[in-house]
């Protein structure tokens, strides 16, 4: 436990939040039909353990695979291919299982999202290659 | 007096707590078992600010898009632009879609904090980490049930829109703890002057402090880029990854709900199908589908932009409804209830004002571009005014209600 410095007027904040977050709960509470309470709690608390417990854990592990396992010229480049494919496998998730889909309504999720991942992908590595290739270490020709 | 309580209240808080025996500080709860320079305490700041920003921006447009659903009394929304929900809501699905990877760069840097030894140091410090747990598991919420809502997938027993509203206070609120909290540190992590000259401890070739936060901004620019063609035209060609497309669906643009899953399609097809004008008025009438075709016709271009981020805009062809209002002599202040053939669901019906009723852009539309209205878009009859959110553009007409 770190003993960080605090703002003077912190209580003000703590006041409002808490009481915003009392509303939030207590409105939980008084549309239980639609916010259904137990089911809320189930998703509010999962959201945080499989963030902290599954995703963080693997995202540590493959930054540090990337800077165990890939040489010290590609790793900053890698770090970051990484890092943005990441964010679109899980932004492409929800539309690539496709679970919205559909019989009687066409225009809700239109594409080949699975296909479409794996252009967006492609285009990060091509990237990352290119970038790679650029900055190689270069013999400075005789003269 | 009040000075003492309070000395002694902070005591308290602060008094420490047994610490659990060393012995099962195991694995990440060691000392130094984070290695990457990078969970910093400057990146850390920079990262809480930007999303301090996006979410107050997600919040402020949500809490719009709830008032406009169901307006308090106090609360009155324009009929003009034209296009200012639309913009709204676009931004609250796209600043949603763009804290994505900011909120998984944060939580990332901070993530040793999670693991500090003891787990819990006193009661201040017990209280501080059930504020991160509600800002934690809001933020994630808020992002996982977004983004689930935009794909049309529902996981859930509960209503995503209650849940995503009451989860949107609870995260606001922690935020606002947090922010509390971290002011002094954030600030003086901002103004430390940058060590130029110090060494660079992390592994080389390693991505540096700045080098992560721009791949964090690209993450971010590239789902922006690949999503927000749903409601920007002129990206429409780089959305791979929206869930709708603007032009995509029949007559040209997307459908919500369609006749079939509304349950409409014997009733909007039965010739005895009929528009009935009635409630608080003098001269309630009932109009047949031919006889409302057979009423001045306007054209109206305006946007259907609905809660989950796309958007829309084509020319509307129908039947002013303060004509409809003025033949049934309903007083010029009243409010109007329009209904749906639907017989179920919170969306068979809608409130407009009396600013909205009157306006000369809301029509009962019976035609798209030139074409008769299909089914799925609220054949025989729709209603589309200006600057609504598209759940409140009800379909399916049959019934105007004075109020």
């Amino acid at each position: 436990m770190t003993s960080e410095p605090r703002w003077r007027y912190r209580w003000i904040l703590y006041a409002v939040g808490a009481a915003t977050i009392g509303g939030g709960i207590r409105g939980v509470f008084i549309d239980a039909v639609g916010a259904h309470p137990l089911e809320f709690a189930k998703f509010f608390v999962g959201s945080a353990v499989v963030h902290d417990g599954i995703i963080a854990p693997l995202v540590v592990f493959a930054g540090w695979l990337a800077v165990r396992r890939v040489p010290a010229r590609a790793r900053g480049v890698v770090q970051t291919a990484l890092l943005v494919s990441g964010t679109f496998v899980v932004v492409a998730l929800p539309v690539v299982a496709g679970f919205g889909r559909r019989a009687d309504n066409s225009s809700a999720l239109p594409q080949n999202y699975g296909l479409n991942l794996v252009l967006l992908l492609a285009l990060v590595w091509l990237v990352a290659g290119i970038r790679l290739w650029w900055t190689r270490p270069r013999r400075i020709a005789d003269e | 007096m009040v000075r003492r309580t309070a000395r002694a209240l902070s005591a308290l808080l602060r008094r420490p707590l047994p610490a659990p025996p060393d012995s099962v500080r195991l694995g990440p709860l060691r000392d130094g078992a984070f290695t990457s320079r990078l969970h910093d305490e400057r990146n850390a700041a920079l990262l809480g600010i930007a999303l301090g920003v996006s979410f107050t921006v997600c919040f402020v447009t949500g809490v719009l898009s709830h008032a406009i659903q169901h307006p308090p009394s106090w609360f009155a929304w324009p009929t003009r632009p034209v296009s200012l929900y639309r913009v709204t809501q676009g931004l609250h699905v796209a600043t949603g879609l763009a804290s994505i990877p900011l909120l998984f760069a944060k939580l990332w840097t901070v993530f040793p904090k999670l693991w500090s030894w003891p787990p819990v140091a006193n009661i201040s410090h017990a209280l501080e980490r059930l504020s991160l747990l509600a800002l934690v598991g809001g933020a994630t919420f808020m992002l996982f049930t977004g983004l689930a809502n935009i794909a049309l997938w529902y996981p859930f027993a509960f209503f995503f829109p209650s849940a995503h509203y009451m989860g949107a206070f609870i995260t606001i609120g922690a935020l606002l703890i947090h922010i509390g909290t971290k002011a002094t540190v954030t600030r003086r992590a901002l103004s430390r002057q940058l060590e130029a000259g110090q060494p660079y401890l992390g592994a080389p070739g390693a991505l540096t402090r700045r080098g992560f936060l721009w791949s964090v901004v690209a993450a971010s620019g590239a789902v922006t880029l690949t999503t927000v063609g749903q409601t920007v035209g002129p990206l429409r060609r780089l959305a791979l990854l929206a869930p709708r497309l603007p032009d995509r669906g029949v007559q040209g643009f997307p459908v919500n709900r369609s006749a079939a899953a509304a349950g409409v399609i014997d009733r909007a097809h039965d010739p005895g199908y009929t528009i009935t004008v009635a409630g608080g008025v003098p001269r309630p009438f009932v109009v047949g589908i031919d006889e409302l075709r057979a009423m001045p016709m306007y054209e109206a271009q305006l946007p259907i932009a609905c809660v989950e981020g796309w958007s829309a805009s084509p020319r509307w062809t129908g039947v002013r409804l303060r004509d409809l209002l003025d033949r049934a002599g309903a007083q010029a202040t009243a409010a109007v209830r329009i209904e749906s053939l639907q017989q179920t669901g919170r969306y068979r019906s809608s409130v407009l004002t009396s600013d909205q009723a009157r306006d000369h852009l809301t029509l009962l539309a019976v035609a798209v571009d030139g074409e008769p209205l299909h089914l799925d878009h609220g054949f025989p009859c729709r209603l589309i005014a200006a600057n609504r959110p598209g759940v409140m553009q009800t379909k399916w007409v049959t019934k105007v209600v004075v109020l």
